[in-house]
């Protein structure tokens, strides 16, 4: 009876591996930065000594050497331009995950709703957004606004998709477990059904991050007097493609800036989850 | 709280059986039937099921695949409702949920946000219970089943058979009535199996929980119950009900003497005359 005491069924104390999993995971993180910025690194010295070998004319392809300088001497302009669509950005992206978690929750909890909205849902990602933005100018005039909501309009959509598919995909045996623990509607909700679309939702929203910075720029094609969208057309008709190509590389920078920060938030919030572990785990 | 003074405490009670004979009745189900109504027109998935189960017994029941194992313990636990006959608890006919109950499912059905010991805690969580007295008794449980070294692990860095064991000792931690298992070893290797056996055993013995253990095996029904309920399918039905009368606790090498294995083969007959094997 004293073997009840033991315990054998495999996997060492996790104490105990600690340390090496931590040095490994160390390296992997080294590593998930050093690849990517070699190989930046490496086109970018291609596209310099490509720019001075061929003397490509800086108006079809500036080298980045003067992309850099561009972006250096005109800081104060791509500055106030980069504030400017950021905050619509984030504006849009706050909104799509508001509008996504709710339209998600809705659909999952309430059958009507979701035959009635689903289609619905299906209907307006099929509209192109370029095509209904000056719709929203005429609408909502030349502010932040019409680029907000054409952000939302794209980014929800993955937002809504993901999380709805999560919550479906918690197992029944799961729900079971809270019918006999007495668990009402609203504890279902936040302790079992939230936490396990919780990875689901993160997917959605690592995709509607990018598709905000889209929208915000679609928005600002279609009608505004400022914004990083704005500046690409401006430059584009100056032929300026020295700032053409600064603003692309701010454009991105944002971008990345922000995938990462989710990446980060995700990190912190699921450190379980298997995306947050190492390979050879 | 060591696992070995508690049996041999109650091996000085003998058999469970004899002690148990006239406690009051937990569950009782008179001629209860269920029947789903699916595509290809209405299955009967329980026919009359006439069962009485007194405090603290653990009661086997093994069948083959779709006898209405799953569909008996979804009725039990309130999950879903009977279409004919009559299922009480404590002598309250169920319409709800029941809630003084633990469930282990076949898969351990852990949270995998959740570490060992905050997994154990969501039933005291959800039911409000006061934090610190159930603390003590997780962790209590969890060192019994041999888990005192991996409270901070996360499901994904458990072994199915640890896993397992977790959900165990989530399912008892509040002191449940009735604890309700699902094939609960089914997923896992022989041996790990052997040993949940052992363990389960004395666990039971300390708990002094009325169990219902669905099982596909016939050597873990007679070892572990008090009495086994045999199932035979299409419609699912109980073709007999046979009390185990062997002392506890028992020792894995009980399975290997004559009188165990009269047990066994008057199941296995059982199932072979209703056309099963
Ligand atoms: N929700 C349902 N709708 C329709 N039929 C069902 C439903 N649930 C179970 N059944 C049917 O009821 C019968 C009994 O199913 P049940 O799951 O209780 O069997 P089981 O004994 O648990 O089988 P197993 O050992 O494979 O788990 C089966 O014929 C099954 O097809
Ligand atoms: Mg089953």
């Amino acid at each position: 009876m004293g073997q009840a005491l033991q315990r054998n069924d495999g996997a060492g104390a996790p104490a105990k591996a600690r340390g090496t999993r931590r040095r490994a995971r160390l390296s992997e993180r080294v590593g998930d930065i050093a690849y990517p910025v070699g190989t930046i690194v490496a086109i970018l010295v291609i596209w310099e000594i490509a720019c001075r070998q061929f003397d490509i004319p800086a108006y079809l392809l500036p080298p980045p050497s003067s992309v850099l300088a561009t972006i250096v001497a005109r800081y104060d302009l791509l500055a106030m331009h980069t504030l400017v669509t950021t905050g619509e950005i984030l504006v849009g992206f706050l909104l799509s995950i508001v509008v996504g978690v709710v339209l998600a929750l809705l659909i999952t909890s309430f059958r009507p709703v979701e035959r009635a909205i689903y289609p619905l849902l299906v209907i307006s990602q099929a509209v192109p957004k370029v095509a209904i933005a000056p719709l929203f100018i005429v609408w909502l005039g030349f502010g932040w606004e019409p680029k907000v909501l054409v952000a939302v309009l794209i980014a929800f959509f993955p937002i809504v998709v993901d999380l709805v598919a999560g919550i479906r995909s918690v197992p029944s045996s799961m729900r079971k477990l809270a019918l006999s623990m007495g668990a009402n509607a609203y504890v279902t909700l936040y302790k079992f059904l939230i936490p396990h679309a919780l990875p689901h939702l993160f997917a959605g929203l690592k995709v509607g991050v990018t598709l905000a910075v889209s929208g915000a720029i679609i928005g600002e094609f279609v009608g505004a007097d400022r914004g990083l969208g704005y500046l690409l057309l401006f430059a584009n008709g100056q032929m300026d493609t020295n700032l053409l190509f600064a603003a692309i590389v701010v454009l991105s920078v944002i971008g990345v800036v922000l995938f990462y920060l989710l990446l980060l938030i995700e990190a912190w919030l699921l450190p379980w989850h298997q995306t947050q572990q190492s390979p050879e785990n | 709280m060591q696992l070995a003074t508690i049996i041999k405490a109650q091996d000085t009670l003998g058999p469970m059986s004899a002690k148990r004979s006239n406690a009051p009745t937990l569950l009782d189900c008179e001629r209860v039937s269920k029947i789903y109504h699916g595509r290809q027109g209405p299955v009967i998935a329980l026919e009359e099921i006439d069962l009485t189960v007194p405090r603290g017994e653990f009661l086997s029941v093994v069948g083959p695949s779709g006898c209405g194992k799953t569909t008996l313990l979804n009725l039990v636990a309130g999950l879903e409702r009977v279409t004919g006959g009559r299922l009480s608890v404590s002598g309250e006919v169920l319409n709800a949920p029941l809630t003084d109950v633990g469930i282990v499912f076949q898969d351990a059905t852990l949270m995998d946000w959740r570490t060992v010991l905050d997994n154990v805690m969501l039933q005291v969580e959800v039911r409000r219970l006061p934090v610190e007295p159930y603390r003590a008794r997780a962790l209590d449980l969890l060192s019994n089943l041999g888990l005192e070294g991996f409270l901070d692990a996360y499901p994904s860095q458990l072994s199915g058979g640890m896993k397992q064991r977790v959900s165990i000792a989530r399912a008892l931690v509040h002191k449940p009535s009735l604890l309700l298992m699902d094939e609960p070893f089914s997923a896992l290797d022989a041996l790990t199996r052997d040993k949940l056996n052992v363990d389960m055993q004395a666990l039971c013995l300390a708990e002094e929980t009325t169990t219902l253990f669905i099982t596909h095996s016939i050597t873990d029904a007679a070892f572990l119950g008090d009495r086994v309920v045999v199932m035979t399918p299409r419609p699912g039905r109980i073709a007999e009900i046979i009390d185990i009368d062997l002392p506890r606790p028992r020792p894995l090498a009980l399975r290997e003497t004559p009188q165990f294995g009269e047990y066994t083969g008057r199941i296995r007959t059982i199932f072979e005359s209703a056309g099963v094997l």
